[in-house]
This record gives structure tokens, sequence and C-alpha cells, in this order.
């Protein structure tokens, strides 16, 4: 039996079931160790109680896209300083996470209970792009956070921070 | 967490990852959103701690008038000091592991021992200076508060030359207490002119380890070209006369020499040199005079003077950032452009002597 051929059957929070390639799955390393645990058992579905069957049908868009890109070691957090430092994100990948802002944190959250390390990267640098530039004011109404500063503290805060300004 | 009330909730540990993306102008934004994230982002933006007198861009990158002046931003020079005497301002300090002192000057400091900002643990500082000595310090009678704050395993010298080296004067005596490496980083031409007589000053730096001294490429306009040219053998003993002196005023530290490109003002002298690379070749000239040396001095027996000879090392850039930490004393963006213009011996890549090399010393493009 062909390897790359081998199937995946992943149920969602909302108790859909997808039949995936296993080369597609195991972007997720969560998906590709609980495969390893469990072994070969024809039919079995692999429960995702976390995720939504609209966020994962998006998610495997993206894995789909990267199946044939090499894993990324399994402890590469913090070794590659220089890959964190960038916040360029890959022009696919760009256009594919165009989406609104809602599906943008389930995104991030699903990929980051799924790990799929390059998923999360993409993700987190498209919502500090978001935030790029942009004053306390736009950054609130942006994510809907409440002042809780008095006037008095905030401008403490801008004059100890005065430093960093652009 | 609150961050975001309508949306899904992200983590704390989600949001760091975030705020690793941002710029520290974003960042300062980030901090005067709400309580909230201002605990979570202030310690983003204020472990590396940079006080320089400039406007700087969204990417950190010093902005320059039509005649290719920096840009003075008048909020900034009152940050001088980072005055925080006042509540809360004062823990930031604590958060501080980096800093980095760009051409600091009194006019703008204005520090004094009750209103400058304490910095306990900072691991690493990173000096900027310019031909002007433009830190000040207590050889002129104006303490830099600022050095007095802090205590660093670590410093660094950017733009390393003659006037910076009477860099034993720089900050009081505290500041070197701790520091187990130092590491200069100067152009061809600034390294030339660099005398080393810690001697002749007060300090003993007992806890130094390590120097390293990066040899890295300058920009070099037509008139420089032709005079470094000319000048080359000179140069090139000057050179090697000042890396002996190190050797013999640090007669216990271990002394690593990293060359990025400064071959480009020397090696049109050296076109039919069977070495290979200018660290072999300047290996051997230093070895060879740091003998003649220590063959003079009566004090030390036949084994310290091995070990002198043993514990200096040259390289190149590749071979020394090939150790992970190294990663620790240079900005990742300046070590691309210093290689993107410097190839060693023999590749050939770059046409008709090819000295059209990067980074003037005095200049700063951006700030880490």
């Amino acid at each position: 039996m062909s390897d790359n051929k081998q199937k995946v059957i992943l149920q969602t929070s909302d108790d859909e079931q997808f039949t995936v390639e296993k080369i597609v799955a195991e972007r997720s390393a969560m998906i590709k160790s609980m495969m390893e645990d469990l072994g070969e058992q024809e039919g079995q579905a692999i429960p995702l109680p976390n995720v939504s069957s609209s966020v994962l049908t998006k998610i495997l868009e993206y894995c789909d896209h990267h199946k044939n890109e090499p894993l990324p070691a399994a402890d590469s957090s913090d070794a590659d300083d220089s890959r964190r430092k960038t916040s360029e994100i890959g022009e696919w990948d760009a256009r594919w996470i165009q989406v609104d802002q809602e599906m943008l944190f389930e995104i991030i959250l699903a990929a980051n209970y799924l790990d799929i390390k390059p998923l999360l990267d993409v993700g987190c640098k498209t919502v500090a792009n978001m935030i790029k530039g942009k004053t306390p004011e736009e950054i609130r109404k942006l994510f809907n956070i409440t002042n809780d500063f008095t006037p008095e503290e905030e401008e403490q805060i801008r004059k100890e921070n005065e430093w960093a300004e652009e | 967490m609150p961050f975001v009330q309508s949306s899904p909730i992200l983590p704390v540990e989600l949001l760091h990852q975030i705020l690793s993306y941002a710029s520290r102008g974003t960042l300062a934004s980030v901090c005067r959103t709400s309580k909230t994230l201002h605990r979570i982002a202030s310690p983003f933006l204020w472990k590396h701690l940079i006080l320089g007198p400039w406007k700087v861009d969204e990417d950190g990158k010093v902005m320059r008038d039509d005649k290719n002046k920096e840009i003075l931003d008048k909020n900034k020079e009152d940050c001088g000091a980072i005055m925080s005497s006042r509540g809360e301002g004062r823990t930031k300090g604590n958060l501080v592991e980096t800093f980095s002192l760009y051409h600091h000057s009194f006019d703008w400091c204005q520090s004094n021992d009750q209103m400058t900002l304490r910095m306990p643990n900072v691991h690493t500082l990173h000096l900027y200076l310019n031909d002007k000595d433009q830190i000040h310090d207590d050889y002129d009678g104006h303490r830099c508060g600022l050095l007095r704050a802090v205590q660093p395993k670590i410093i660094v010298w950017h733009n390393a030359c003659i006037n910076v080296l009477d860099c034993w004067t720089i900050g009081p005596k505290r500041l070197y207490e701790e520091t187990q490496t130092f590491f200069f980083i100067s152009t061809g031409h600034q390294a030339e002119k660099c005398r080393f007589y810690p001697r002749l000053y007060r300090y003993d730096f007992t806890t130094l380890e390590d120097i390293y001294w990066l040899f890295k490429p300058r920009i070099l306009d037509s008139q420089a070209k032709s005079e470094s040219f000319v000048r080359g053998s000179f140069a090139l003993q000057n050179f090697i006369r000042n890396i002996v002196q190190l050797a013999i005023e640090f007669h216990q530290t271990r002394i690593t020499f990293v060359n990025s490109g400064v071959i480009r003002s020397f090696h049109k002298d050296w076109k039919d040199e069977p070495y290979k690379t200018f660290e072999q070749r300047v290996a051997r000239d230093v070895k060879k005079e740091l003998e003649r040396q220590l063959k003079q001095s009566r004090h030390r027996s036949k084994e310290k003077k091995k070990q002198r000879l043993d514990s200096i090392h040259f390289m190149d850039l590749d071979e020394f950032m090939a150790k992970e930490e190294r990663w620790r004393y240079l900005d990742a963006r300046q070590v691309r452009k210093w290689k993107k213009v410097f190839s060693p011996f023999g590749t050939g890549h770059e046409s008709g002597g090819g000295a059209d090399v990067v980074d003037d010393g005095d200049q700063v493009d951006q700030l880490l």
C-alpha cells in the first residue's frame, strides 16, 4: 500500500467527518502523534473537539497546499531566531488568510491546538501586521478593548515609553 | 483574558507570540490600550531599551533629511536619562535586559543620581559611538547616571576607534565590575587607529574572560578607495601592531578576531600572497610580532608565553556566527548586510577590484 494515499478520518466539534490524505493530516503534529499512538486502525475517526467544521475546512486548504514541504523539527520554537524576527508572510499564505477577524482568531486557536507551527506563525504575524503603526485608540477599536486607564495614567505611560515611539 | 470581547479570546501565550512580531512603536501603542495589555506588553517593549535621539520609521530605520542627516526627535532627546522617578515607572528598569545607547551626549542626558532609571538586570550593553566622543562620562565632569546604573556581562562597542578606546574613561568603574566579554566592532580604518592602553587607566577588568574584535566592511567612496590602497601596507602594519598591543595588555584574556570584509582595505597588496585569507595572513604576522615582543619580556615563563599564543584566534564571520549564542552580540540584519558585500578571496563574485563596500562606520541606519 502506498503510504501517500493512506486516508485518515477527522471528526469535528459539530460532528462532521472529513476523510483526508494522511500526508495532509500530518501537517498537524498533534494528529500525527495521535495516529502514531493509535496505530493502524482502519476507519477509526480522530476526534477534534476544539475545531469546528468551517475552521477545519479552511485549515485543510492550508495543509493541502503545504503538504509536500518538510515538516518543522519537533522542537524548533526558539532555535531559529531569524525566522521569528521577520514579519513577512508568503504570498499564498497572505491571500489564504484574508478572512474576517473572528475566523482569523479561530484559525490561530485551532493552529495552536492542532500544533501546526508554521500556520500559527502566519496567524500571529497577521495579527501583528493588523496593529502595526496603529494608535492605541485604533487598536482598542479593532479588538473591542475597553480603556480602563485614567487620562493621567495613560499620559504617564505615554511619557515612559516615549523613547520607543515611531 | 479580556483581550477581545466579541471574538474568541486568545490565551496569553498566543498574545506573547503576536507581540514578539510587533515593532517597538506598536508595542508602545499596545501598552496604552488597557491595564491588562500594559502588563502583558511592557516586558516585550522594555526587554531592550534603546536610547537614540532620532526619529525612526515603522521598521526602526533612522529617518534622514534631504542632506542625508539624521532627523532629531525632540521628544526622544527629552528621554535622555529616562526620568522615571514616579510611581510604577521605576519598575520598568527591572525589565531591561539589553540596553543600547546611541551617541549619548550630556546635552540631552541630564541624568542625576535621584532621577535616573535603574536597570539592575541589564545583561548586554551596546554603546554606539561616533568619531566625536559623544558618550559623556565623568572624564569631563558630567557623570552619566545611566552608565552608573548598569553592570552588564557583555559590552559591545560599535564603531570602536581611537577616540572610543579612550573608552576606559567612559563610565564609572562600577560599569565594568561584572563584565565578562568585550566586543569591539570596527571598520579597518577605525581598527587601524585603535590603541589599547588600559593599564594607564584605573580598571583591572578582573572578571573579563573574552575579547572579540570584529572587523566590518565599510563604504568607500572613490576618494577613500584610492587612499586606502595607497596606504595599504602601512595600514596593515598599524593594524597588526594594535592587535598585538591588545594581546599584550589583556594577557590573561582569550582574544578572538573576526574578519568580515576589512580585507578590502588591504588586499591589493596581497595579490601574490600564498595566504588565501585575511585571517591566515594576519594571524601569521600577529604571531610573529607577538613572539618577538614576548621574547623581550623577561617576566613570563615559557608556558605563559605559549598560553598567550594559544588563546588568540582568528576566524571569518561564518565561523564566528556558527555558534548560536553569538547572535546575542550582533543584529541579524547587520550581519546579513555585511555578508552581502563580503565574499572571501577566490570566489570572484565581485567585479573590478570590488571595493564598493558597505556600512560607513559612523553612520547609523537602524536602531537595533
